[in-house]
């Protein structure tokens, strides 16, 4: 079985939110809530400044703090790797907003409008119905797309129909998909070429996003 | 290879979930739980049955509720003892509905009578009854501290010091609400030794916040962060106002002057005013550690 893992270019990434977007638009996220997102920064003094760029996610760890929190259930790993939410199940704890090291869920408190006194448009009409109010949602690593895919005998990471759509979106090709239990996969292959390394891993969460640094 | 985040990523983001907005409901919900659970163990060995009363409806009328009014989904809370091997939310729920069973039984007996007909307090049939209620209630005291310190990115939190220091806070609250329903009812009683108690627990609960302070320096930049958040940040003026002065420095001043003075001789006011200060810091200091 493969666990799905990806792995982030820092050196091409450009900040250019299109990853945020996509996702945005992919899943009909309400206002105020984003699965993927750029942290962007500044260091040094002038004229010696840097500008750093960090997009983060879930990180869909084999060790999943979020997944110990859960009292119901709700929160449970696929076989694949991928921490999914099942809204049903959900009480809205927060406990594993609380116990994710990374700070990558988001509790919905309210479903805002985009356009708030104007009514909701047909697309978010479209999408409102995915997603309860009072419960915890995450990335998840376009799942649907992952498992149309697969029927379809496409290949995730490969096939872009089957690649989850902030990885399509990237316009430095700055992320990669793939399978990390097969070594000969692209994104194995980065993760021990450039040294890729993972977010905070004194945390024991073994995530499975990885970040090229140089 | 360990990717280090660069310093502008670590400007240290608290955690607002469980302390902001609705949050606030869940901070209130853990102290009433601690306190009524207190307040319940406590009577339960004071053989007071009016005081595990009204320590039993703080734990499930306030803290029970509140904790239910939190939830974002409150009506599936039923979901929630699904998975004791793994949450401490699903075994404080368990512990919850086991004490709402059998605490509730072993009241109904105490205020009845029955438990206090047995030939010995301690011995006897009235031991099968208190023994698993105590047990309940003090897993109730001690279980929010190891939900908090399972959470492994917040330093404070995840310390062995943090169920300790919630167990004499929780205690400590119970010996002075049992004091002050003492106090309210105008019964004779064991107030010298409950007021005795209350300043052991009181030295113990203000040494342990001592050395979970102390020992954050020798942590994590977070948990030094969070340190220096209580004693120069922005939790300083909650912290030293009324963890410290009102939590420790009043309650002690009036405890000392019973010692010396005599229970009898205090006048009941100043009694009343260190007991609510006392409870008001450790309310307090559950803020400043959430």
């Amino acid at each position: 079985m493969a666990r799905w893992g990806m792995v982030i270019d820092l050196l091409k990434c450009l900040g250019c939110y299109s990853c945020t977007v996509s996702c945005k638009e992919e899943h009909f996220l309400p206002p105020g809530v984003f699965w993927s997102r750029p942290l962007i920064g500044e260091s040094g003094r002038f004229p010696k400044v840097r500008k750093h760029i960090y997009p983060v996610q879930c990180n869909q760890c084999r060790e999943a703090a979020c997944l110990k929190a859960c009292p119901t259930g709700a929160t449970s790993q696929r076989a694949d790797g991928i921490v999914v939410i099942d809204y049903d199940q959900c009480v809205g704890c927060r406990y594993c907003l609380i116990a994710c090291p990374y700070q990558q869920r988001t509790f919905l408190d309210r479903i805002r409008e985009y356009y708030p006194g104007q009514g909701l448009t047909q697309y978010e009409k479209f999408g409102q119905g995915r997603f309860q109010v009072g419960t915890v949602v995450k990335c998840n690593f376009c799942v649907d797309r992952i498992e149309a895919g697969l029927e379809n005998g496409l290949k995730p990471g490969l096939d872009r129909e089957a690649t989850p759509t902030c990885v399509n979106a990237c316009p430095a090709n700055a992320r990669y998909f793939g399978d990390l239990d097969d070594p000969e996969s692209e994104v194995s292959k980065l993760i021990v070429e450039k040294n890729a390394g993972q977010l905070h891993p004194e945390f024991g969460t073994d995530p499975s996003i990885y970040y090229i640094v140089r | 290879m360990e990717v280090k985040p660069y310093e502008w990523m670590v400007t240290f983001t608290p955690q607002k979930e469980w302390i902001s907005g609705r949050g606030l409901l869940l901070w209130l919900a853990f102290f009433f739980i601690e306190l009524g659970a207190g307040l319940y163990l406590v009577s339960i060995m004071m053989e007071n049955p009016w005081g595990m009363a009204a320590g039993w409806l703080v734990t499930l009328g306030l803290g029970g509720g509140l904790h239910l009014l939190y939830l974002g989904r409150p009506f599936r809370f039923w979901r929630a003892v699904m998975r004791p091997q793994t949450s401490w939310i699903s075994r404080g729920m368990i512990f919850l509905v086991l004490f709402s069973i059998l605490g509730t039984l072993v009241l109904a007996l105490s205020l009845h009578g029955f438990l206090r007909e047995t030939p010995s307090t301690w011995g006897g049939l009235s031991l099968w009854w208190k023994l698993p209620a105590g047990f309940l209630a003090f897993v109730l005291i001690v279980y929010g501290g190891f939900a908090m310190n399972f959470v492994h990115a917040l330093p404070l939190w995840n310390t062995a010091l943090l169920p300790i220091l919630f167990v004499a806070g929780g205690l400590w609250g119970g010996l002075e609400s049992a004091l002050g329903l003492q106090l309210l009812s105008g019964h004779s009683g064991p107030a010298e030794q409950i007021e005795s108690w209350i300043r052991a627990f009181m030295l113990g609960y203000v040494w342990l916040i001592v050395v979970y302070l102390w020992s954050s320096r020798y942590g994590r930049p977070a948990g030094k962060k969070s340190a220096a958040e209580f004693l120069h940040g922005s939790l300083s003026l909650v912290f030293y106002t009324l963890v410290v002065f009102a939590g420790m420095i009043v309650p002690l001043s009036i405890s000392l002057y019973s010692y010396k003075s005599g229970l009898g001789a205090t006048p009941v006011s100043l009694l009343y005013l260190g007991i609510l200060c006392g409870l008001a810091g450790d309310l307090a200091m559950r803020f400043c550690i959430l």
